[in-house]
C-alpha cells in the first residue's frame, strides 16, 4: 500500500471514530413515539368521526386499549371478505381491552350503500364514516382494506395492507394484550 | 414523498419502479466497464446471467421467506404467494438468497471472486443510489427532526432529507469510480474502495437518521457496523496491494 493511501486510511478511521463519539455525545437518538404519523412506531393520528347513529367517537378516548383501525369500502370485495373475521375477533376480545374501529372511506364510497351493508350484516363493532376523507388523508389510505394496529399507549405497532388472515391478526392482538400493564 | 405513480389508469408503487430502473442502469454501466473491472476474467454474458439469476432468486427467496414467517396468512390461499404486492417480501432473506445464487453461479462457472466483485461494483454503486431514492419515494429510512431550511415535512416533523444525502453520496462514489475507470488496481481493490467509501458515508449520515437502533447507550449500531466494514475494507486493500502471492482463482 503506498504511503499516501495508508495515511488516508488512518485518517478515515480516526475521523469516523471521532464522528461516532461526537454523535453519541451531542446527537441523541430521536424518538418517534411522541410524534403523530400514520406509520409503525409513531403515535396514531387522532380520529374523531361520526358513527352510524350520529354520535361521535374519538381515538384518544380509547387510550389504554388495543385498537384496530380498519379502513374499508362497500365496493371492496376483500374488505367485505375480512369483515366476518373481524366481527369474530371483536366479539372474542372486546372484554379483554381490545376494540375495533371500522372506518368507511365515505368520500370514495356511497354513504347509503355503506350504511345498508353495515345494517344488513349487523356488525356490533363501531363503524365510523370518514365523510370528507380527512382521516383517510391523515392515515395515507391509498388502497383498501388497510388496518392499523395500535397498542395501549397509542403507538402504531403494525400497518396491515390488504387482507390478513384471522389467525395472524389474533396472534398480533394476543401479543399486544400481553404487554398491557 | 411519492409512494405511488399514477400513469393513466395504472397506479404503480414508485419504490420498486425506481429499484428496477437502478438495476437496469447499473447493469449498463457494469457492462461498459467490464473489460477494465474484470480484466478479462468474466464475460458480458456471464455478468448478465449472474444479475438475472440473482434478481430472480432474490425475489423468490424474499417472498418464500415472508410466507414462511406468516404461514397462517397463506395456508388457506397458497395462490397469494404469487401476489405482485411488493410489501409482502422479506428483504433481508431476499438479499441472502441472491448472494447464495451468486456464489453458486461463480462456483459453477469458475469465476474468480475478486474479478467478480470488481465487475459487480458499478451495479452495487448504482443500487445504493437507487435504494436511497426509493426510500425517499416511500418515506422509509427517514431523517431526524431539524430546523434547517432544506428540511422536508415528513411523518409529522421537519426532517433531514437523509435519503437524498445518501443518494448524493452514492452517486458521487459512482461518478468517482467512473472517472477513475482507467486506473489500474489490484484485483478486488475497486470493490474494496467502493465498500470503504460507502461505509464511511454511512458512518456520517447515520447521525441524521430518524430511526437509528442503539448498540448501547446513545451509540448507533449502524455506525459501528459501518466502521467495522470500512476498517476491514481498508485492511484488505492493504493486504491485496502487499501480498503478491495471493492468487485470484476460485
Amino acid at each position: 500500500m503506498n504511503p499516501k493511501l495508508r495515511s488516508i486510511s488512518i485518517l478515515l478511521c480516526l475521523l469516523s471514530a471521532a464522528w461516532i463519539a461526537l454523535t453519541a455525545i451531542f446527537i441523541p437518538l430521536p424518538a418517534t413515539s411522541n410524534t403523530q404519523a400514520a406509520r409503525q412506531g409513531f403515535l396514531a393520528p387522532e380520529v374523531n368521526l361520526p358513527t352510524k347513529d350520529g354520535s361521535s367517537l374519538q381515538l384518544s378516548e380509547l387510550r389504554g386499549q388495543i385498537v384496530l383501525i380498519n379502513f374499508w369500502a362497500s365496493w371492496c370485495p376483500p374488505c367485505k371478505a375480512e369483515m366476518p373475521g373481524l366481527q369474530s375477533i371483536y366479539t372474542e376480545y372486546q372484554d379483554q381491552g381490545f376494540t375495533l374501529l371500522a372506518i368507511n372511506i365515505t368520500d370514495g364510497d356511497n354513504l347509503t350503500n355503506a350504511k345498508t351493508y353495515v345494517t344488513e350484516n349487523q356488525f356490533t363493532f363501531p363503524v365510523l364514516f370518514d365523510l370528507d376523507g380527512e382521516v383517510g388523508r391523515l392515515y395515507n389510505v391509498r388502497a383498501v382494506p388497510v388496518s392499523y394496529l395500535i397498542d395501549h399507549q397509542g403507538i402504531i405497532q403494525a400497518v396491515i395492507v390488504g387482507l390478513e388472515s384471522e389467525a395472524a391478526l389474533r396472534a398480533r392482538i394476543d401479543a399486544l394484550l400481553q404487554e398491557r400493564p | 414523498m411519492f409512494p405511488i405513480i399514477f400513469i393513466g389508469p395504472l397506479s404503480i408503487p414508485s419504490a420498486p419502479l425506481i429499484l428496477l430502473l437502478g438495476i437496469w442502469l447499473g447493469l449498463m454501466i457494469a457492462e461498459k466497464l467490464l473489460p477494465l473491472t474484470a480484466q478479462g476474467q468474466m464475460s458480458t454474458r456471464q455478468l448478465n446471467n449472474l444479475a438475472l439469476i440473482a434478481i430472480l432468486v432474490g425475489l423468490v427467496g424474499a417472498r418464500l421467506a415472508y410466507a414462511a414467517q406468516n404461514p397462517s396468512a397463506y395456508a388457506n390461499n397458497l395462490g397469494s404467494i404469487l401476489s405482485p404486492r411488493p410489501e409482502s417480501m422479506n428483504v433481508e432473506a431476499g438479499v441472502l438468497f441472491a448472494m447464495l445464487a451468486v456464489l453458486i453461479y461463480r462456483q459453477k462457472n469458475q469465476i474468480a471472486i475478486w474479478p467478480l466483485l470488481d465487475a459487480l461494483t458499478p451495479l452495487l454503486a448504482m443500487m445504493m443510489a437507487t435504494i436511497a431514492l426509493s426510500h425517499a419515494a416511500s418515506g422509509d429510512a427517514f431523517g431526524s427532526p431539524t430546523g434547517l431550511p432544506w428540511g422536508i415535512e415528513l411523518w409529522g416533523a421537519r426532517r433531514h432529507p437523509v435519503q437524498l444525502y445518501e443518494a448524493a453520496a452514492a452517486l458521487a462514489i459512482l461518478i468517482g469510480s467512473w472517472l477513475r475507470q482507467q486506473q489500474m488496481y489490484a484485483m478486488g481493490e475497486r470493490f474494496l474502495r467502493f465498500m470503504a467509501a460507502s461505509a464511511f458515508a454511512r458512518v456520517f449520515f447515520e447521525a441524521f437518521r430518524g430511526e437509528s437502533q442503539a448498540f448501547t447507550g446513545n451509540i448507533r449500531l449502524a455506525q459501528l457496523a459501518a466502521f467495522v466494514i470500512m476498517a476491514l475494507s481498508l485492511y484488505f486493500i492493504h493486504r491485496r496491494a502487499t501480498d503478491k502471492t495471493v492468487g485470484d482463482h476460485a
